[in-house]
């Protein structure tokens, strides 16, 4: 059913970012193209989200050039669900925004909310009467519903119970496989890292730029695996960065 | 509402009526009448058919005093926070309006328009409207900048940034705002019918006062609490919907 989205790609180079009187990127240059799933690390404040946000095009580099094809969908780092609209009807804002009529984006959407979980039952329920991991699962939807090229995902699975955090990592990776989309997963987790992703690549230093950028394969399949690979992912990361690297 | 809160409500209201027979017992008929004699004249005006035109009167000096006022509220603070030295200025008329106590309003109608049904209503829309006018500002202000955010990364367009983001705050704001002047609507425009006299219920407390004849004013009194409820369940009815997130 999903098409292939074979030409996607992100391209940005020597890109500044300044916020308020302070730089939080400088000369950042990402090259990210075809299926595949990149993580994007780094310690807390040093700029992932807004990486992410000046590759969806909603924060302006001060310096640079950026390039992204495809359609992009960003699930941010909080579900940001209208308070106001059922889980159904915040899955299909996207569609809404791409011109479909509100029965159509129902229609469309029911269906990708059952296969993340959601209950028909709960379809109509406002976002303050669904767990955490419901509301989440409601995020994605919503950015899947516009099928996309390139997905950005900012932390999608903090906060959530263990069980539950490892379901919708599977399902995040098996998305990513079946419509072949170029995705970037913000994660402090070095075991999500080696378990989902084909790449990782590390924000360090005042202001940051990409200190490190390391291939993974293969990827880990057992939690036994991925804690050996975890451990040298950071050992790796910190050869290339030359630096100690701190993630939370 | 559950049969819990109800039984508690009606408890509620069995306390006030026991302490408005304590009250009877205690000042006589001259300072309260007997609760018992006051439902007796309730019935006997309901009987007659005297109570309809009254609480008819009433009712449209305060629909059209709230709907006008509502409406001049809701419209100046669309323009107000369009433009923002137009909301400076309307503000300021605002706080201005907000500080004149309403029984001023009141003798300020009678020397313009004279002891007619217009004094009510306009007392009463000109204490709604800047209320109305302040939640509709602040509502207007405070849109949340990641929903603004959402709508760009999915390139929502205006009508859908307006309907489905801009909008719904601004319900959230005005809504316990409209709430509240709804039952200050009631209480306004009796007070406005009781000094500028009419036909309005207000007209029959200022008359049964005048006749003190106080069953006759306890009576009509009751019958606009008993009015005013009835519009407040109402309204919580209708606007029960988007009550969470602020
Ligand atoms: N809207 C904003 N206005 C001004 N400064 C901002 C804004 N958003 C973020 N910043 C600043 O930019 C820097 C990077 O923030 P960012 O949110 O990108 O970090 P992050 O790596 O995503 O952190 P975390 O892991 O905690 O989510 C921080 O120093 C922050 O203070
Ligand atoms: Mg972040």
């Amino acid at each position: 059913m999903p098409p292939d989205h074979p030409s996607a790609r992100i391209c940005l180079n020597h890109i500044d970012v300044r916020r308020g009187a302070e730089i939080v990127l400088r000369d950042v240059a990402v090259d990210l193209k075809g299926r595949g799933l990149t993580a994007l690390m780094g310690v807390s404040g040093i700029g992932k989200s807004t990486l992410l946000g000046v590759i969806a095009g909603l924060v302006k580099p001060t310096a640079g050039t950026r390039q992204v094809d495809g359609k992009v969908a960003m699930i941010f780092q909080d579900p940001r669900l209208l308070p106001w609209q059922s889980a159904l009807d915040n899955a299909g804002f996207g569609l809404r925004a791409a011109g479909f009529s509100k029965d159509e984006a129902r229609d469309k959407t029911r269906l990708l909310l059952e296969r993340f979980g959601l209950r028909p039952a709960d379809h109509g329920k406002r976002p303050s009467a669904l767990s955490g991991g419901m509301r989440q699962r409601v995020a994605i939807a919503r950015a899947l519903a516009i099928d996309p090229g390139v997905l950005l995902m900012d932390e999608p699975f903090t906060g959530l119970d263990v069980s539950l955090r490892a379901d919708l990592r599977q399902l995040a990776r098996a998305i990513v496989e079946e419509r072949n989309l170029t995705a970037i997963l913000v994660t402090h987790d070095p075991v999500e890292a080696v378990m989902l992703c084909d790449r990782v690549m590390l924000l360090a230093g005042q202001p940051a730029y990409i200190a490190a950028d390391v291939a993974i394969s293969p990827r880990s399949g057992t939690m036994v695996e991925a804690y050996r690979a975890a451990s040298a992912l950071m050992r790796r990361l910190e050869v290339e960065s030359g630096s100690i690297v701190r993630l939370a | 509402m559950a049969a819990r809160p109800i039984f508690f409500a009606a408890a509620g209201v069995a306390c006030l009526i026991a302490l408005w027979q304590f009250g009877f017992a205690l000042g006589g008929p001259f300072v309260l009448p007997a609760p018992a004699q006051t439902f007796e004249r309730i019935i006997v005006l309901g009987q007659t058919g005297t109570i309809w035109q009254p609480a008819a009167v009433t009712s449209a000096h305060v629909i059209a005093g709230f709907g006008a006022g509502a409406a001049a509220g809701i419209l100046l603070g669309l323009a107000g926070s369009a433009l923002d030295d137009l909301g400076a200025a309307l503000e300021a008329i605002a706080t201005i309006i907000l500080g004149v106590p309403p029984i001023v309003w009141v003798v300020l109608a009678l020397l313009w328009f004279g002891p007619r049904g217009i004094v009510p209503a306009f007392t009463v829309g000109i204490g709604i409207a800047p209320v109305v006018f302040g939640a509709m500002m602040a509502g207007m202000r405070a849109s949340r900048p990641e929903f603004d955010e959402l709508a760009l990364a999915y390139g929502a367009p205006w009508r859908q940034r307006l309907f489905e983001i801009r909008l719904p705050q601004v319900a959230i704001a005005v809504t316990p705002a409209l709430a509240s002047s709804l039952g200050f609507a009631w209480k306004i425009s009796l007070m406005a019918e009781v000094l500028s006299g009419g036909s309005g219920i207000g007209g029959r407390i200022a008359d049964a006062r005048a006749d003190l004849d106080t069953v006759e004013a306890m009576a009509w009194v009751v019958i606009a609490l008993i009015l005013l409820v009835l519009t407040d369940r109402m309204l919580a009815r209708i606007t029960k919907a988007p009550s969470d997130a602020a």
